[in-house]
């Protein structure tokens, strides 16, 4: 039986290895956002890439300070999300990990996570004269059949799109399968979390970052289901923990790619962070019993950042109930407006709760907006209050 | 002070001057069901109006000192910041309601900070498409048909099929006569400035819409025909950003010599340019006049279409140069300027960003020096009217 890290390793390589491929032999490459029902595309033979991972991997090997210097160079705002700025940058940059992204031949954004993301694949669609395609999710559903009705029809057209730009149709084969592993692939990746419900933890919090991988770029594949099985089987019976401090803090919010998949020193190894519920995004709500196309409909539509507030902050409550945590430490993204909005309420239920929390202001991409002497105080303040309390 | 002079003071005031806008809302409040505070330019008005109550548009205060500094995570726009500050101290209690529309991260972050903070008045999203193809147009109708119900609801009010063929005619008549006025404009041929009628037509988002249409009419008479009269030498601007209520600004920049011909802001040309029908459904009507309409930022149609009808129409203005007015942090018109400055540059059209705080009434000395200089070399292209 294959381990985890051999599989893990095997997705990334293929990940970037079949995007040079694609190129070489002609096969369609879209961009997409993180969001978007890739299994539709997967089933129209698209390669599917995702320069918001892709940045992530910049950030993570540090040239993402370069790329986005080179970005505003070029006359970008500096107040933009730190990855479109890296994407923007990478035009200009030519020290870029794997030799970067292939050109694209289609672009498909969503409105399920923030409006970014479709203002930053509108201005490359216009500056490299590529087709774009924007699907509105308006909001997340319960039963409202219009809402639903209008997903369906623009999951059709995407596939007439795609069809019209690549000469490539649906197999509705794949699509069954591609829809039943990312059904799969969430429920391994939630049961993976869950291990954590225990004390001590199973897997340090950064473990899950380093985990993410599959579930955001692989989703719908046989690999990324067989990776999560081999990641659970693996840490069912062995706990990982080297903190001596028995404080659970669940960390809300984005990681900070630059530090290396690790939270900021301090946190990791003082307290055991059992979770970060960003990680737990990716566990799309596919639902069973229903037609492919219905189980995208809700998956997308019900996405974290596309819920009410009430939904946002039920659901974060209801993981520090279950993952018994003691204390939140809430990452303020600078480049998120839309996560940034959860700050104030979530404190404040958090409060009601009698749970404590403390604020990071950072970036999840660019180091500029990092202060280590900052957060520092900032721990060492909230260890006085958890101590307190 | 002659009765077009008490006309603009007027709107000047209601846009300018929070204090007044407030007495003026409190002194018509009693004609309508109640007063709902709106956003943007995606929130079908008529429908409001139909139900009894008078949308108005909820624009900038320029005032937080009294807000004890309540201030939301940077970077939510600065027209946001401004908002909250006020709501946080109760300025809008004389609203009903706020409708919120579905549009940028920074308005999104507002309407959680609304229900997280504010609360009072209550907040309602219209969840408006950001697409204008067909399906949108199908979803909007349907949508908005969602929020028509929702406020005869709250009001208890039943309108019927012919109040709101009513409301479109009268929204219509000030969009029509709107654009006649700015037809006069493009031409040089009114004694309004560029900022008097970007104020003109801001109050019309405030006012009772009866009197707002009797205030256009007697304008557009007493324009037609006219010549104009101030200084023959000003370079022709085109203004681009998102709502721009702050009419000293734009006083200031037409003082440093030029005179605003055109915009692409959303209180101007996008608020009228296009007409509801009244044959068939109306709300279907609406939804695509509310999505065909000169798109902002927020809204998506064809990238390569929307830069062929910005150079359709910046080329036939022979502008002397274009002024993009943004507030702080607002992404939509930053993208939007990045995406237009290609097309100036193939143009050789000048242009010029100007990053504004919206609590601050007036630009800066360094922002002044530099739109003087910007105008001085823009383009060679005077109004030449003879
Ligand atoms: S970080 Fe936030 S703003 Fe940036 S792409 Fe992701 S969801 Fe959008
Ligand atoms: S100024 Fe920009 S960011 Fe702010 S509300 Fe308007 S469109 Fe949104």
């Amino acid at each position: 039986m294959e381990s985890s890290k051999t599989i893990l390793t095997k997705i990334f390589t293929d990940y970037y290895l079949t995007a040079a491929q694609a190129k070489k032999e002609g096969k369609p490459i879209a961009y997409i956002t993180a969001f978007t029902p890739v299994e539709i595309l997967r089933a129209m033979g698209v390669v599917s890439l995702y320069p918001e991972s892709y940045a992530v991997v910049c950030a993570a090997s540090k040239k993402a300070p370069d790329m986005i210097h080179a970005s505003q160079m070029a006359a970008f705002a500096q107040d933009l999300c730190s990855y479109s700025m890296i994407d923007f940058g990478a035009e200009h940059y030519d020290r870029l990990p794997y030799g970067g992204l292939p050109e694209p031949d289609i672009l498909i954004a969503t409105n399920n996570q923030c409006g970014t993301t479709l203002l930053w694949f509108k201005l490359l669609a216009q500056k490299k004269n590529i087709p774009l395609f924007i699907i509105d999710y308006p909001n997340a559903i319960g039963q409202q059949s219009t809402m639903k009705d209008y997903i369906r029809r623009q999951h059709k057209s995407l596939v007439a799109f795609v069809q019209e730009h690549t000469s490539n149709t649906i197999d509705s084969h794949i699509l069954t399968e591609q829809v039943k592993n990312s059904k799969k692939a969430c429920r391994g990746w939630k049961k993976v979390h869950e291990l954590n419900k225990q004390s001590p933890i199973r897997l340090r919090a950064e473990k899950l970052i380093n985990a993410l991988f599959p579930i955001v770029a692989a989703k719908g594949t046989q690999s990324a289901c067989d990776y999560y099985d081999a990641l659970l089987r693996e840490n069912q019976e062995s706990p990982q923990t080297e903190s001596t401090d028995t404080t659970r803090l669940l960390w809300h919010g984005y990681p900070m790619w630059f530090l290396g998949n690790k939270f900021p020193s301090g946190f990791d190894t003082d307290f055991q962070i059992v979770l970060n519920d960003y990680t737990l995004w990716w566990d799309l709500d596919y639902k069973d019993g229903v037609d492919e196309m219905e189980s995208l409909i809700t998956a997308y539509s019900n996405t974290y950042l596309n819920w009410s507030l009430e939904q946002k902050i039920n659901w974060i409550m209801g993981l520090v109930k279950d993952y018994s945590v003691d204390g939140v430490i809430c990452h303020a993204n600078r480049s998120c407006r839309r996560a940034l909005a959860d700050i104030v309420p979530l404190r404040k239920a958090l409060s009601k709760n009698k749970i404590p929390s403390v604020v990071i202001e950072s970036d999840m991409a660019n180091p500029d907006f990092y202060s280590k002497e900052q957060v520092g105080l900032r721990i060492e303040s909230f260890r006085e209050t958890l101590r307190a309390s | 002070m002659t009765a077009n002079d008490k006309i603009l003071d007027h709107c000047r005031n209601l846009v300018s001057q929070p204090d007044y806008r407030k007495e003026y809302l409190l002194r018509i409040k009693d004609q309508y069901h109640g007063l709902i505070g709106y956003f943007s330019n995606y929130i079908p008005e008529e429908i409001i109006a139909a139900t009894g109550f008078h949308p108005v548009r909820i624009i900038g205060s320029f005032d937080t000192s009294q807000s004890h500094h309540r201030t939301l995570f940077n970077p939510a726009c600065s027209f946001v910041q401004d908002v909250y500050a006020v709501a946080c101290c109760g300025e809008f209690s004389l609203f009903t309601h706020v409708i919120f529309p579905n549009s940028c991260d920074s308005l999104k972050f507002l309407r959680q900070m609304w229900e997280s903070e504010v609360k009072d008045p209550s907040a309602y999203t219209v969840f408006h498409p950001i697409n204008a193809d067909a399906h949108s147009i199908r979803y909007f109708a349907e949508e908005s048909k969602r929020f028509a119900g929702e406020l005869k609801n709250i009001s208890g009010v039943n309108f019927t099929e012919s109040d709101l063929t009513e409301k479109i005619n009268q929204y219509n008549q000030t969009r029509s006569l709107l654009r006649k006025l700015y037809e006069l404009k493009k031409e040089i041929r009114t004694f309004l400035s560029g900022s008097q009628l970007i104020a003109l037509m801001t109050a019309g988002l405030i006012m009772d819409r009866n009197e707002y249409n009797q205030i256009l009419e007697q304008l557009v008479q007493e324009g037609t025909g006219q010549q104009f009269q101030g200084d023959k030498s000003k370079k022709k601007i085109m203004i681009i950003g998102p709502l721009m209520d702050n009419v000293r600004l734009l006083d200031q920049i037409e003082q440093c010599g030029a005179i605003i011909v055109d915009d692409d802001i959303t209180n101007g040309m996008r608020y009228f340019d296009l007409d509801v029908q009244t044959q068939g459904d109306l709300y279907e009507n609406l939804a695509e006049r509310y999505l065909r309409s000169g798109p902002s930022p927020t809204l998506h149609r064809d990238p390569q279409v929307d830069i062929q009808s910005f150079r359709d129409r910046v080329s036939q203005l022979d502008l002397g140069g274009v002024v993009f007015v943004n507030q702080k942090f607002c992404e939509p018109h930053v993208h939007n300027y990045l995406s237009k400055i290609d097309i100036l540059k193939k143009l050789r059209i000048n242009y010029l960003m100007l990053e504004i705080e919206h609590d601050r009434a007036a630009l800066s000395g360094r922002d002044l020096l530099r739109i003087e200089s910007f105008i001085e070399i823009a383009g060679r292209n005077s109004i030449g009217v003879e």
